[in-house]
Formats: structure tokens, sequence, C-alpha cells
């Protein structure tokens, strides 16, 4: 087993220590942290089976195996930063739509106080 | 006093059913439904009986509705609260029972079990998998035997619903997970064997094939979550998500 392997796992293993960690400490929802768990089980296995890409390379007609791991985990990084940008605009919409109602709410209130002022006197 | 929460997404063909056999079989009950942004005319419906209707602004799922009806209960003071779906499954008579059986053994959840006893309701080949394993775990996390885990019908204290109400990690499936957390936290949980129905109308959060393999995985890893934290927190007060 290569220096690069052993860093790999070492590395895997520390990061998805990181992400449990977060998610007990709720700073990352279990849905979420789930996702990013599984990036590091793939980058674990293929740390501890570096032939898998390998093989997976030759099955795809790539020579240098390497240009297809850099090509899966930006693809997978993709996917998340879309994910993530989608949520985000979905959080967006509903936080506007929370302040419109809010501010509707308050104007509602601020009429019904004023009704009760006026039938107390 | 006894507050009867129902979410309800898009239950206009049941509740009607379901608010008349409430009235029926506790007629000193309040009741509240939560609208979870359905896009019939349930909200309508069930203002038009004279019930109280919190709105969602949008569809949060389930588990947010149930939250939002605990946060109800505890601002209005009530002392018990029974959790009812507005799909028509549900018995009055059935959490009656519940109701009797919390007063009586001053238990803090009371859980209505399809499978303490046989009731013929018809649970599929895949949902009696899963309750099997969630029984499991709930066996071998806390040394406790729950028989129906995913049981929507149930009745919580005021020291119970409180807590659920304020607690910023309640969970998007609170079923077997939500059962661990309790019991570890010291609450005292009963179950008593109830009947229910098939669903008549409407569409199961769990439907599919895929929403149940999702459902399974974030149960399980819920659960370890769960266990990690509850090793390391014990009556620490819940920080809030992003601190």
């Amino acid at each position: 087993m290569g220096i690069s392997q052993i860093v790999f796992i070492v590395l895997a293993i520390i990061l998805s220590s990181l992400i449990i960690v977060n998610t007990v400490k709720k700073k990352m929802f279990e849905k979420e942290s789930l996702l990013w768990l599984f990036s590091m089980i793939i980058v674990l296995i293929l740390g501890i089976f570096p032939n898998i890409i390998i093989i997976v390379a030759g099955w795809m007609g790539i020579d240098y195996a390497p240009s297809l791991l850099f090509l899966l985990s930006i693809l997978w990084l993709i996917y998340l930063d879309f994910r993530l940008t989608t949520r985000s605009t979905a959080l967006d919409v509903r936080v506007k739509e929370l302040a419109q109602r809010n501010a509707l709410l308050q104007e509602r209130i601020s009429v019904l106080e004023k009704a009760l002022e006026q039938n107390k006197k | 006093m006894v507050l009867v929460i129902i979410p309800a997404f898009n239950e206009e063909k049941s509740i009607i059913g379901v608010l008349d056999e409430l009235h029926a079989e506790l007629p000193d009950a309040d009741i509240v439904v939560i609208n979870d942004c359905s896009r019939d005319n349930t909200a309508h419906i069930v203002r038009k009986k004279g019930i109280p209707c919190l709105d969602m602004p949008f569809n949060m799922g389930y588990s947010a509705a149930v939250q939002c009806g605990f946060k109800y209960a505890a601002l209005k003071g009530y002392d018990f609260v029974v959790q009812f779906d507005g799909d028509g499954q549900h018995i009055a008579a059935e959490a009656k029972k519940l109701l009797d059986t919390i007063q009586q053994t001053k238990a803090d959840v009371v859980i209505g079990s399809r499978f303490l006893q046989s009731s013929g309701y018809h649970h599929p080949l895949f949902r009696r998998i899963g309750t099997a394993i969630f029984r499991t775990m709930i066996k071998m996390a806390c040394n406790y035997t729950i028989s129906d885990p995913t049981s929507g019908m149930q009745v919580l204290s005021k020291r119970c619903f409180t807590e659920l109400s304020m607690m910023n990690s309640y969970p998007e499936y609170p079923d077997a997970n939500l059962i661990i957390e309790l019991l570890r936290k010291g609450y005292r949980i009963k179950e008593i064997p109830v009947k229910m129905r098939s669903r008549t109308a409407g569409v199961s959060m769990h439907s599919g094939i895929v929403k149940p393999m999702k459902y399974m995985i974030v149960m399980f890893y819920s659960i370890f979550i769960l266990l990690l934290k509850q090793r390391r927190i014990k009556n620490q007060k819940e920080p809030a998500y992003g601190n």
C-alpha cells in the first residue's frame, strides 16, 4: 500500500468523522450529510481498492486512469452544487413569502388594535 | 383540556367524515387542522365546519405540520394532544381509549398499536419488514418493546408535546427515531391495541418504491446519529441548527 493510498484513506476517515460530528452537533441536516458521507465512502473504497478506477477507465477507453477520477469528482461536485443552488432558490422564495405574510399580518394586527382601542373608548 | 391535531394535505374527500366522527366520540375535545398547503378544498371545508385551521405558508410535510400542532397546543395551554390522521384511517373511538389510558396510567405517550392484537389491518409486506426492523432497533437501543413504531395515532402529555414543539431537530419522519429519543430521555411510553381502517382516499406519504427506500435509509442514519448524540449529550439543552 503506497503513501498516497494511506493519505486517501486517512483523509476519507477524517472527513467522514467531521461530517458525522457536524450532523450530531446539528450543523448539518441528516439528509444532506448522507450525500457527503456517501462521497467519503466512495473515496475510502477507492483508497483501499485503487484498481477499481484503473479497471473502469479501461472499460471507458481512458488511457490515464486518474483523469476518470477527476472527471467523476468534478461531476459529483457539480451535482452537489446544483442541488444546493436549487435549494437556496427554494429557500429564497420561502423567505420572501414569509416576509410578505409577516408584513400583511402586522398591518392586520395594527388595524385590530386600533379597532379594540376605539371600542374601549 | 384535550386538543386533537389533524395534519391534512389534500384530504377533502375524507376530512368531513373524520371531523364528524371526532365530534361524536370526543365531544369535549378541541380540534385543530393543520393545512399543509392543500391544493383542494380541505381548508375551506374545515373552516365551514367552524374548526380552527392553521394554514402552512408552503408545503412542509407531515412532521412540520404535526410540530405546528404541538406549538399551537403549547401556546393555548392544552393538557393532552391527540395525533389523528385526516385520511379516515384512524377511528375516533380508539382515540378515546388512548386518552383514557394516558389519564389513568400517567404515561407521557400512549401509542395506538395495530399489531398488539390481531385487528385485520392489512400491512403490506415491505412495510411489515420495515416495522420489524424498527422494532428490533428500539429493543436494542432501549431494551423496550414497541410493537407499532410507525403508528401515527398517539396521545401525548403536556410535558412531552411541549418539548417536541421546541425541538429544532424534530425529525422529518417522526417514527422509531423519535421513540428512541423519547425513551432515552426518560419519557414513559405505553402502547395499547387499536383498530384502524385502510386508507379510503388520498395518497400515502410512503407510496411508491423510491419514497419507502429513501425513508428507510434516512431512518437508519437518523437512529445512528441519535445514538451517537445521546452518548455525548445528557440533559443538555439542544443547540439550534447552524450554531
